[in-house]
């Protein structure tokens, strides 16, 4: 791969040279080191592929705006994409990541209202067994409760 | 070609592609950033997400049409083929006239009325490495030596490539006589720390424009 800008052997050096010092590419290919270097960059790469969807979205809108249809590729692409982020897990990522994004508070904005959903009654929005289980035991307590202090 | 969309696996492989892609793509940044006068590429409206997204994206679009050394090697082909298209790109963003306009002042070409004793003072004369192993050297170290002040196992491995100009792992262990490993331990850690710094560089100069 290319590393110098020209052909000139002082920027082959310095490129060298700064490789040495920032190691080589290839080690990106390693999940925890990758992490580790763009969270030191500011990059979530949790949300990496979310964005690249949002990035061709706008491509396809970009394409259906100057010639009226969009490119099979970008719509299968899309259509993969959707797939891939409707079925992953945000929890594919190494502890030690994890725990850098949950320190920095990146990890409670998207998980909090995940939390929230699973114990609070939103709208007409039915709760799964457990959850309504637990309600109901809570309200057979408190219904006991008052009968005994009625009494 | 148009049955790649059928082929599962060549999707997780791309997908699985964007975070080092990403990474690859900052590193370029981070190199410029250290190398270049300027502490970050100015003007450019590039991000390093933005570059490997769009190198994907014309990936997808030409048909996702890619041959790797074998099944075995194929994350690896693709990534080291994808890189190289976003280097491609990113030095076509740094000849970009925005970026260019840093003029460049040619010492051996002396014009009408220009001076040039002030680019060779800024040079230093014979000796201006103060041990180092080249001028680049010398000016790498100015900046990054500071940087690393308080992780004296850091300092070492970056004194060992700035003074000795060695740049292969176990040339680095030889001059700090310790293990390759322990040479790529630290230089992972380096590596993140400049990052950081880098991030901070970016900050401050967003802080600085929002006011300016």
């Amino acid at each position: 791969m290319g590393k110098t800008h020209t052909d000139d052997p002082r920027d082959q050096h310095s490129s060298e040279i700064l490789d040495a010092i920032l190691g080589p590419s290839e080690d990106f290919l390693d999940e925890e080191h990758c992490q580790e270097f763009l969270l030191a960059l500011g990059i979530d790469p949790t949300t990496l592929v979310s964005e690249f969807k949002e990035h061709l979205e706008e491509r396809a809108r970009h394409h259906h705006s100057t010639t009226g249809s969009v490119p099979n590729t970008i719509g299968g692409a899309l259509r993969v994409i959707r797939g891939r982020l409707q079925s992953s897990s945000p929890m594919r990522i190494s502890p030690n990541s994890h725990i850098d994004l949950l320190l920095s508070g990146r990890l409670m904005q998207g998980s909090a209202s995940t939390f929230a959903r699973a114990f609070r009654r939103e709208g007409d929005d039915e709760l799964c067994d457990e959850d309504q289980k637990l309600l109901d035991d809570l309200q057979i307590e408190l219904e006991a409760d008052d009968d005994r202090d009625g009494k | 070609m148009a049955d790649s969309h059928n082929a599962p696996d060549k999707w997780d492989c791309l997908l699985k592609l964007l975070p080092p892609l990403t990474a690859f793509a900052a590193k370029l940044f981070l190199q410029e950033g250290i190398s270049a006068r300027d502490d970050i590429l100015p003007a450019t409206g590039k991000s390093p997400r933005g570059l490997a997204f769009d190198v994907l994206t014309k990936f997808i679009e030409g048909g996702m049409s890619f041959r790797p050394r074998s099944p075995e090697t194929y994350d690896k082909d693709l990534f080291n083929y994808l890189a190289t298209a976003v280097f491609h790109d990113f030095v076509d963003l740094l000849r970009s006239h925005q970026y260019q306009k840093t003029e460049v002042i040619d010492p051996a070409k002396r014009g009408e009325g220009q001076e040039t004793a002030v680019v060779l003072e800024e040079l230093g004369g014979p000796g201006s490495e103060d041990g180092f192993y080249s001028l680049e050297c010398a000016m790498l170290a100015r900046k990054l030596l500071p940087l690393v002040e308080d992780e004296p196992d850091l300092k070492e491995v970056l004194e060992a490539i700035l003074c000795f100009g060695v740049t292969k792992r176990e040339e680095i262990a030889e001059v700090i006589e310790k293990t390759p490993q322990e040479v790529t331990y630290r230089k992972n850690r380096l590596r993140v720390r400049l990052a950081s710094w880098h991030r901070k560089v970016h900050a401050s100069r967003k802080v600085v424009s929002t006011h300016g």
